[in-house]
């Protein structure tokens, strides 16, 4: 039956003129048999086809009820009001063009956000039923960690992993990962002796894959005999677009040999295009490597020890038959005896506490980790809601836009209605009128989107070369942005379709020009009056609200990071691309700070193993002169390792004792500076130089001495309070630990200018030697605020452009009244109004709207504002400098809107005004 | 199967009811059921053509009656008539509202009974 309707329909649809006939013949073959009877019956000929005549009705009548009764009737019409929908855009070409602007501007940026939501939030990793995936944990922070405190646990030890991936009774398969990426030298050519390129690795156990279940597109993936001894399994898996531009997309790929910072690893897959492992995040690997080879790829001690270090993620497959109730008690129940194992016979009860406080939470998985995740949830949302309300502004304006044509066609209406048209049938039209406009804008600003996502997403990763996050709107995106125009649509169709069915017949059509606008209730007056208090109100709100963001990153651009931010340069190099073993490291060091302190404009340089004012800092518990903490408050602090010249070079102030200097060589007693918060909380007594300390990480082995105290400094944020931190002499660590991948230079001048001198004096130390990245410090704090960066920013230009589209809407508004009241204003003038008065009174009626809008506007912004406190800093939700601001921002942009409209009153010629009938 | 799929039209439109019944003997053309509707039902019920017209169409639609390919003798018939008649799911239809109707009107009849009783 439904397969007949269709076809019938469509047959119609595209065959209008058999149908059409078809009707006809009916008609006519009903009237030659009435006639037929009605002569049968006695009448002659005349009378008999006048009664059938009348029996029958319109003709035109009967033919549309038949063709009505199909669902093609319902196409037919929609793309009739749709045409004629076109031809009312075409009409009034610069109002359309306002029109579709507005919604393309305020539909481009809501589409631009979600693409960005959905990449960030909603996608789910491109591997089989990622619904069946759980993490162990939240697993966002990285590093290598000792145990701690009971609580939620997300990164663990090597074997506990070990212990566990073999259950298949409450889980299917678990894998495990390092917690980081590994930033590695790769040679690739003949007997792997070509040049070193820098490459992402991720250590991944044998299962990684298969608990993915994903496929090779060539060659083989791990399995777990790859990771089954450690240090035996060079294997390495690529992927797609490592293989694509590294490897020349080189079929033979397979069996190739490559060396991974000195080792030489055979590749035995390729990955598809779509995959990128399991990290959201702004870089997605290039290699993933045996988890049992972290010793060779991190050229470092093993952290696969039993008692080793917190390291890994794990992630595992549900099976379908076990909740999710009883794995997570399963796993938490595992990892509370591993602890317990761990801990030897001599467990102290506060310990055996400490255990049993210890879970492991099973989360979904299926979206993959993300640290960009956690940081741009709370920008997104803020952002989201802005859009929101900047096209709910847009949409205020299209209503009254479309109220104004409404009203201007009243006329039209009633002739329509007049003429036997139902009212739903006008609002019907309206509302298709509104669609096509709202479609046509959804189109631009899809492609407006598309611009704005790419920049957006830029902003996030910090123009990583490859990233996972796409610009390409998918199909959510796109059935998003088909949602937003028809929901935008019914928003601004809805009070102009209202307006049009309620068309009184008898009364415009009788109504002279003058007073047609009149017999508009006031209800209908009303309404335009409140959509501009609406977007009064809400243009306010995002004002005041990018202002407390604008204030909040101006806070923390102020503020002080301890250190002296004019005129320092960093530089990333990496020595290992050069072939530098760790024992040629110092010598290599030694030439380098010599050279560049040698160049013209150099004030002091110094090397680091990170960089200042960077999240990712290494940290370990210390006991402090050897004696173990306590374990119910560990010891520990945040490290970095450094040169002679550091400190000089950053300008962080030395408070006692002295910095790192050139005598603190290998062969020197090991010495530590440490910051102020670190003296004081591990020396009360202010005794700190002279005492040393042992740090927990293997890899920093040994006693290391305190020889001086420097001023506290900011690292991951701004507005961080102190936490300890201990610089350690940079040529006095070991294996892995030795490298320094960051040079720091103060110059005299713009940093900037010495840049090609810097690159020119590696180049001559060693022409090997990379220049990975070149930044001011400035720049680099700037990475440190990008998450507030992004969203004040973009607050800000959201709100600017809600005034814009508001300021338009008044202006449009406005100059509608003025025209509509052109006869009124005109005898005002005849009777001696003067121009001041005329402007006057246009200018009343909009700073009436705006003081209306106002006093609604700044218990909303208060509100609003209260909500993001958690994003601010240094200064209060309820600052009154931002909201005066704002304030004075939205009563300058609305008159300035009204103003024009008001001059055009005065401008009327008295006797063209009461001429215009 | 046959079966859900005739209950699933069931009750059915007033004016389907009456062109499907005059298309219960022979087949017709849209005069003649117009016809035939008015005199059994006594002038009461008139299928004015627009109301004929489309739900023959709907008719069509459903599956419940068709046109018919075999006419009637050459005297008697006009090559532009298109005559109409019951599909089998139609004659189902038909005999599944008849039955339909008839158990409403013993019902009524009984109910009738019981109050004529009572008073």
């Amino acid at each position: 039956m439904l397969f007949r309707s269709i076809s019938s329909g469509f047959k119609s649809l595209f065959r209008p003129g058999k149908r059409n006939a078809e009707i006809e013949a009916d008609i006519r073959s009903f009237f030659e048999s009435a006639v037929e009877q009605k002569i049968q019956r006695g009448m002659n000929v005349d009378d008999a086809e006048r009664a059938a005549r009348a029996e029958i009705g319109s003709m035109e009548m009967v033919r549309h009820k038949v063709s009505a009764a199909g669902w093609e009737s319902y196409v037919e019409s929609l793309c009739r009001d749709a045409k004629y929908g076109f031809r009312q855009i075409l009409r009034s070409p610069i109002l359309s063009l306002v029109a579709i602007l507005s919604l393309a501007l305020g539909i481009g940026a809501n589409t631009a956000i979600f693409t960005v939501i959905d990449d960030l939030l909603l996608k789910q990793l491109p591997v089989h039923d990622p619904n069946m995936l759980v993490s162990f944990g939240e697993a966002v922070g990285s590093g290598a960690v000792a145990p701690s405190s009971p609580g939620a646990y997300d990164i663990f030890p090597y074997d506990f992993y070990r212990r566990i991936a073999g259950n298949r009774d409450e889980l299917e398969g678990i894998c495990a990962f390092a917690s980081f990426p590994t930033m590695v030298s790769v040679r690739i050519g003949s007997g792997a002796g070509g040049p070193a390129t820098q490459a992402i690795g991720h250590l991944v156990s044998g299962s990684f894959f298969s608990v993915l279940g994903e496929q090779p597109l060539m060659g083989r993936v791990f399995n777990p005999d790859d990771t089954a001894t450690e240090g035996r399994n060079a294997v390495a898996v690529i992927s797609h677009r490592y293989w694509q531009e590294n490897l020349s997309a080189d079929p033979g790929v397979i069996g190739r040999s490559i060396a991974i910072n000195g080792t030489s690893f055979i590749v035995i897959g390729v990955m598809p295009a779509a995959f990128y492992g399991v990290d959201l995040n702004e870089q997605s690997p290039d290699l993933w490597l045996p988890i049992t080879m972290q010793p060779q790829v991190m050229m470092g001690p093993s952290l696969l020890k039993p008692d080793g270090l917190f390291w890994i993620h794990i992630m595992a497959r549900r099976k379908p038959a076990v909740s999710l109730a009883r794995a997570q008690s399963w796993a938490t129940l595992e990892f509370q005896r591993f602890l317990t194992q761990r801990e030897g016979t001599q467990i102290s009860s506060l310990r055996r506490q400490q255990i049993a406080g210890s879970f492991i939470p099973l989360l979904p998985g299926g979206s993959g980790l993300s640290h960009l995740r956690s940081a741009y949830l709370a920008p997104l949302t803020v952002l989201m809601i802005m859009v929101g309300v900047v096209l709910l502004i847009a949409c205020a304006n299209l209503a009254n836009l479309l109220l104004a044509k409404a009203a201007s066609r009243e006329r039209e209406f009633c002739a329509r209605l007049a003429l036997g048209s139902s009212r739903g049938r006008i609002a019907r039209q309206i509302l298709t009128e509104a669609l096509v406009l709202a479609l046509i804008g959804g189109g631009m600003g899809l492609g407006l989107a598309f611009g704005a996502t790419r920049f957006i997403i830029h902003f996030i990763d910090g123009g990583a070369a490859h990233t996972a996050l796409s610009a390409t709107p998918d199909l959510r995106v796109l059935l998003f942005t088909f949602a937003i125009c028809i929901l935008t649509a019914v928003l601004f169709g809805i009070a102009p379709a209202m307006r049009g069915s309620r068309t009184d017949v008898s009364g415009a059509l009788n109504a002279s020009a003058r007073t047609a606008g009149g017999t508009a209730a006031r209800s209908n007056r009303l309404l335009p009056k409140a959509l501009i208090v609406t977007q009064v109100t809400l243009s306010l709100v995002l004002l005041s609200v990018a202002g407390l963001l604008l204030r909040t990153l101006q806070n923390l651009r102020a503020q002080d990071t301890g250190m002296n931010r004019a005129n320092v340069l960093l530089i990333n190099t990496n020595p290992k691309f050069a072939g530098y073993q760790p024992e040629r490291l110092n010598a290599l060091y030694d030439r380098i700070l010599s050279r560049v302190d040698a160049l013209p404009g150099i004030r002091s340089a110094g090397l680091s193993g990170a960089p200042p004012l960077h999240r990712g800092i290494w940290g370990s518990p210390i006991d402090i002169d050897g004696r173990p903490a306590s374990p119910n408050n560990e010891d520990s602090t945040l490290l970095n390792r450094v040169s002679s010249g550091y400190f000089e070079t950053l300008g962080i102030p030395l408070l006692r004792g002295r910095t790192i200097q050139p005598i603190d060589n290998a062969d020197a007693v090991k010495s530590a500076v440490v910051n102020k918060t670190f003296a004081d909380r591990y020396f009360p007594n202010g005794d700190a130089i002279g005492h040393s300390f042992t740090i927990a990480d293997p890899a920093a082995p040994g006693v290391w001495h305190i020889v001086g105290i420097v001023r506290d400094s900011k690292h991951s944020s701004p507005a961080e309070t102190p936490q300890t931190f201990a610089y350690l002499a940079v040529t006095q660590l070991t294996g892995d630990d030795q490298y320094a991948y960051w040079l720091q230079i103060r110059t005299a001048g713009d940093p900037a200018k010495i840049t090609a001198d810097v690159r020119a004096a590696l180049a001559e130390i060693d022409p090997n030697l990379p220049v990975l990245k070149v930044q001011t410090i400035g720049e680099q704090f700037d990475d440190l605020i990008d998450g507030q960066r992004f969203v004040s920013k973009l607050a800000g230009f959201f709100a600017l452009l809600a005034l814009t589209l508001a300021g338009i809407g008044l202006y449009g508004v406005m100059t509608y009244n003025v025209v509509r009241r052109t006869s009124e204003l005109g005898v005002r003038m005849a009777l001696g109004a003067s121009k001041a008065v005329l402007i006057w009174l246009v200018l009343r009626e909009s700073l009436t709207l705006l003081a209306i809008g106002v006093l609604f506007g700044i218990p909303v912004s208060l509100a609003a504002s209260r909500a993001i406190k958690a994003g601010l800093f240094g200064v209060d939700p309820a600052d009154p400098l931002t909201l005066t601001t704002a304030v004075l921002i939205v009563s300058v942009c609305l008159l300035a809107g009204s103003y024009i409209p008001a001059r055009r009153a005065t401008k009327i010629d008295p006797m063209v005004a009461l001429r215009c009938e | 199967m046959i079966e859900s799929r005739i209950q699933s039209f069931l009750p059915i439109k007033t004016q389907w009811f009456h062109i499907m019944l005059s298309l219960a003997g022979e087949e017709q053309h849209g005069y003649g059921i117009m016809q035939e509707v008015l005199e059994r039902t006594t002038g009461k019920v008139r299928l004015w053509p627009a109301t004929l017209y489309g739900s023959i169409k709907r008719l069509i639609e459903a599956g419940l009656i068709e046109e018919s390919s075999s006419r009637p003798a050459p005297e008697f018939d006009d090559a532009r008539r298109r005559y109409y008649r019951l599909t089998p799911l139609g004659r189902g239809v038909l005999n599944a509202e008849c039955e339909r109707l008839q158990e409403l009107v013993q019902a009524i009849q009984t109910k009738q009974t019981m109050v004529t009783e009572r008073g």
